[in-house]
C-alpha cells in the first residue's frame, strides 16, 4: 500500500443490500482532508453509508479503508476513528464519566489515562459538572453531547458524526462546532450528515449529496460525473432577476458565458446559476447600462446547497 | 507489555457489567441469600466436631450421624445446592445484562470500539460465571476445607477430587444456562420477557423431553436429549466419580449429556452473535 493510500479515507465502489432492500449502491468516494456533509433525504442511505465507513455495517460490495486500515483489523481501525450514532442510546446504569472511562479502557488505555481522558472530552463538551450523573438522567442534548465526547475522547483522526447538532441549544451547536473545526484544523477528516443545509454549508468544506442509496452528486473526490464543483471551483450561486424581456436577458448572459444555467420564472423573471460571482456582477452591470435593461429586482434565491440538493435530490425522485 | 490498569475489553465489559449489577441493593441481598446454604452447611460441620459439653449438641450430632454418614452427607449436602444457586444467579443476572444494551440501541456505542461481538458477548458471560462461582462454589470448598481441617489430611486427599468436580460442574451448568440466558435477552430485547423467556426454554424442553421420552421406545434416556437438568445432573455426577454410561438412575450416558450441553451452549452463542448486531437490517 502506499503513501497516499495510507493517508486517505475511501470508500470503493460500496454497495450494501439488506436482503433485497438497497442500503447504497456503488459509492466510490473518498473524504477529503476537512470537513464533508452528507446530505439526502430520509432513507437516502446516509446512516448506511456512515454505518459502512465506522465498520458497523459489512459491504455487501467494495471495501472501506481509513488511513489503511480496514474494519477487519479493528484495533486499529478503531483507533483512527470516532463515532457519534445517530441513535439517542446508552447502556443502562452508566453515568456520563463511567460510560467515557469504560470506552476508553477498550480501547486500551490504563486506567488512570482513561480517567484524565474522559475528563477532558467531558470539559470538551461541557459536561464535566454532569459527569457523574445518569446518562438516563441527562437532557436529550446532553446526551448528545455525551455521545460527541465517546467519539472525539480517544483524539481519532476521522469523525463520523450521523446528526450530531440534533437536539442542541444554539450556544451548544456553536460549541459543537467549534469543536469539529478545531479537528479540521488538526488535520483530521470530519464527516457530518445533517438535514440542516444552511448550517452544513457554512460548516462544510465539501459536501456529498445521497439518494435513494445512490451517490448523486458530491464536492468531494468523486468520479467526475458526479461532481458539482471541483475542489478549486466556487459553489453556484442563486439569483432571482426582475428584468423584462426575460428570455432575450438570459440569451444574452448565456452569450457572455457567465451562466451555468437559467430558467424563465414568468415572462419577466429568471433564475439564474453562476459560478463566478464577481464576472457576472461585472458583465451584468456593463450589460444593464449597455443594453438599457429594466431590471426590478435581483436577490439570491437559495444557498447552493439548498438549490443541488433540490436539483440533484428532489430531482431525481423516482431513480 | 502489559501495563498496570490496562485490561482486555471482554473484561472491561466485564468489570462494568459487574459494576451495573452491584448497583442494586436488591441484587446483592440476592446474592447474599445464595450464600446461606453454604453457611448452614458450615454451621453444621462445626456442630458435628464440636459437640463435647453440650447436652442439647451432642444430640444434634448424634442425630445427625445416624442420619447422615459423616463423608458422605458433606459431599451430598454442598453438591446439592450448587446447582441450583448457579441457576438462580442466572435467572435473575443474565437477563440484565443484555437485553437493556439492545433494547435501548446501545449496541452502536459498544461495536465502533476495537470490540467485536465475541468480546461482548463473553465480557457479558464472565460476570455470571464469577458470580456463580462465588456463591455456589465457593461456599462449597469453604465447606469442605473446614470439614478438612477436622478430619485431617487423610480425609481432605481422599476427597480431593470433590471441589474440582464441583467447580467443573458449576462451571459448565452456568455456561450452558447463561449462554441461553444472553440469548433469549438479546432475541427479545426486554428483561421481564427475558427471565421468562429463559424460564420458557428450560422448562418447556425439559417437558417435551419427557414427553418424547414416552413416545418414543428404546433407550430410555431419549427424552433427556431435550432435558438440560437431565444432562447437567448426569455430567455432575459422572464429574463426581460416578458411572460414564449411565445406570438406572441416571440413564443417559455421559457423552449425550456433554453433546446436550455443548450443544446447547453452540446454538445460544449463534443467536447470541447474529442478534448482537450496531445496526438493524432494514425489512
Amino acid at each position: 500500500m502506499n503513501g497516499a493510500e495510507d493517508n486517505a479515507v475511501r470508500l470503493v465502489d460500496v454497495s450494501k443490500f439488506y436482503g433485497e432492500v438497497l442500503g447504497v449502491n456503488r459509492v466510490d468516494v473518498a473524504l477529503a482532508e476537512g470537513i464533508t456533509g452528507l446530505v439526502g433525504p430520509n432513507g437516502a442511505g446516509k446512516s448506511t453509508l456512515m454505518n459502512l465507513l465506522a465498520g458497523l455495517l459489512r459491504p455487501t460490495h467494495g471495501h472501506v479503508s481509513v488511513h489503511g486500515a480496514t474494519p477487519s483489523a479493528p484495533r486499529r481501525f478503531y483507533r483512527l476513528l470516532g463515532y457519534c450514532p445517530q441513535p439517542d442510546a446508552f447502556p443502562p446504569g452508566a453515568t456520563g464519566r463511567g460510560f467515557l472511562e469504560s470506552c476508553l479502557r477498550t480501547r486500551g488505555l490504563p486506567k488512570v489515562a482513561a480517567r484524565r481522558q474522559a475528563e477532558q472530552a467531558l470539559e470538551r463538551v461541557g459536561l464535566a459538572s454532569a459527569g457523574e450523573r445518569l446518562v438516563a438522567a441527562y437532557s436529550k442534548g446532553m446526551r448528545q453531547r455525551a455521545k460527541l465526547a465517546f467519539a472525539i475522547a480517544h483524539d481519532p483522526a476521522l469523525l463520523i458524526l450521523d446528526e450530531p447538532l440534533n437536539g442542541l441549544d444554539p450556544q451548544a451547536r456553536a460549541e459543537a462546532i467549534a469543536i469539529f473545526r478545531q479537528f479540521r484544523d488538526a488535520g483530521a477528516r470530519v464527516l457530518i450528515s445533517s438535514h440542516v443545509l444552511h448550517e452544513l454549508e457554512d460548516l462544510a468544506d465539501q459536501m456529498i449529496f445521497l439518494d435513494s442509496g445512490y451517490l448523486v452528486a458530491s464536492t468531494a473526490d468523486a468520479a467526475p460525473e458526479n461532481r458539482t464543483a471541483s475542489a478549486g471551483e466556487q459553489p453556484l450561486t442563486r439569483l432571482f432577476l426582475g428584468v423584462a424581456n426575460a428570455q432575450a436577458v438570459a440569451a444574452r448572459l448565456f452569450a457572455e458565458q457567465v451562466l451555468v444555467e437559467a430558467r424563465l420564472d414568468g415572462a419577466d423573471g429568471l433564475v439564474v446559476a453562476i459560478r463566478d460571482l464577481d464576472r457576472f456582477q461585472e458583465v451584468f452591470h456593463k450589460l444593464v447600462v449597455q443594453e438599457g435593461w429594466r431590471v426590478r429586482a435581483a436577490r439570491p434565491v437559495e444557498d447552493a446547497v439548498a438549490a443541488t440538493y433540490r436539483d440533484v435530490v428532489r430531482g431525481g425522485q423516482g431513480r | 507489555m502489559v501495563t498496570f490498569g490496562r485490561l482486555p475489553p471482554l473484561l472491561v465489559i466485564a468489570r462494568y457489567a459487574l459494576a451495573g449489577l452491584f448497583a442494586s441493593r436488591l441484587f446483592i441481598a440476592f446474592l447474599v441469600a445464595c450464600c446461606v446454604p453454604g453457611l448452614a452447611l458450615l454451621v453444621l460441620v462445626f456442630v458435628r466436631h464440636n459437640t463435647a459439653g453440650t447436652k442439647t449438641l451432642e444430640f444434634v450430632e448424634a442425630t445427625l450421624s445416624q442420619l447422615l454418614p459423616l463423608n458422605t452427607w458433606l459431599i451430598e449436602a454442598a453438591r446439592a445446592p450448587s446447582l441450583v444457586v448457579s441457576f438462580l444467579v442466572v435467572l435473575v443476572a443474565g437477563p440484565a445484562l443484555v437485553a437493556p444494551d439492545v433494547h435501548r440501541n446501545a449496541m452502536p456505542l459498544y461495536l465502533s470500539r476495537p470490540l467485536g461481538k465475541a468480546d461482548y458477548v463473553f465480557g457479558k458471560l464472565l460476570p455470571l460465571l464469577m458470580l456463580s462461582m462465588a456463591v455456589a462454589w465457593l461456599p462449597g470448598v469453604l465447606v469442605f476445607a473446614a470439614q478438612s481441617a477436622f478430619l485431617g489430611f487423610d480425609w481432605m486427599l481422599a476427597h480431593m477430587r470433590f471441589p474440582f468436580a464441583l467447580g467443573a460442574a458449576c462451571l459448565v451448568w452456568t455456561v450452558c444456562l447463561g449462554t441461553i440466558a444472553l440469548a433469549v435477552s438479546a432475541w427479545v430485547k426486554w428483561r421481564p420477557a427475558a427471565t421468562l423467556g429463559f424460564l420458557g426454554v428450560y422448562y418447556v424442553t425439559a417437558v417435551a423431553g419427557n414427553v418424547l421420552g414416552r413416545v418414543v421406545d428404546g433407550a430410555d434416556w431419549v427424552g433427556s436429549l431435550l432435558n438440560l437438568s437431565d444432562a447437567i445432573d448426569t455430567v455432575d455426577y459422572w464429574l463426581h466419580g460416578g458411572s460414564t454410561l449411565g445406570d438406572a438412575e441416571r440413564p443417559m450416558p455421559v457423552p449425550a449429556a456433554w453433546g446436550v450441553l455443548a450443544a446447547s451452549a453452540a446454538l445460544a452463542v449463534l443467536v447470541l452473535l447474529r442478534r448482537v448486531r450496531a445496526t438493524e437490517a432494514a425489512s
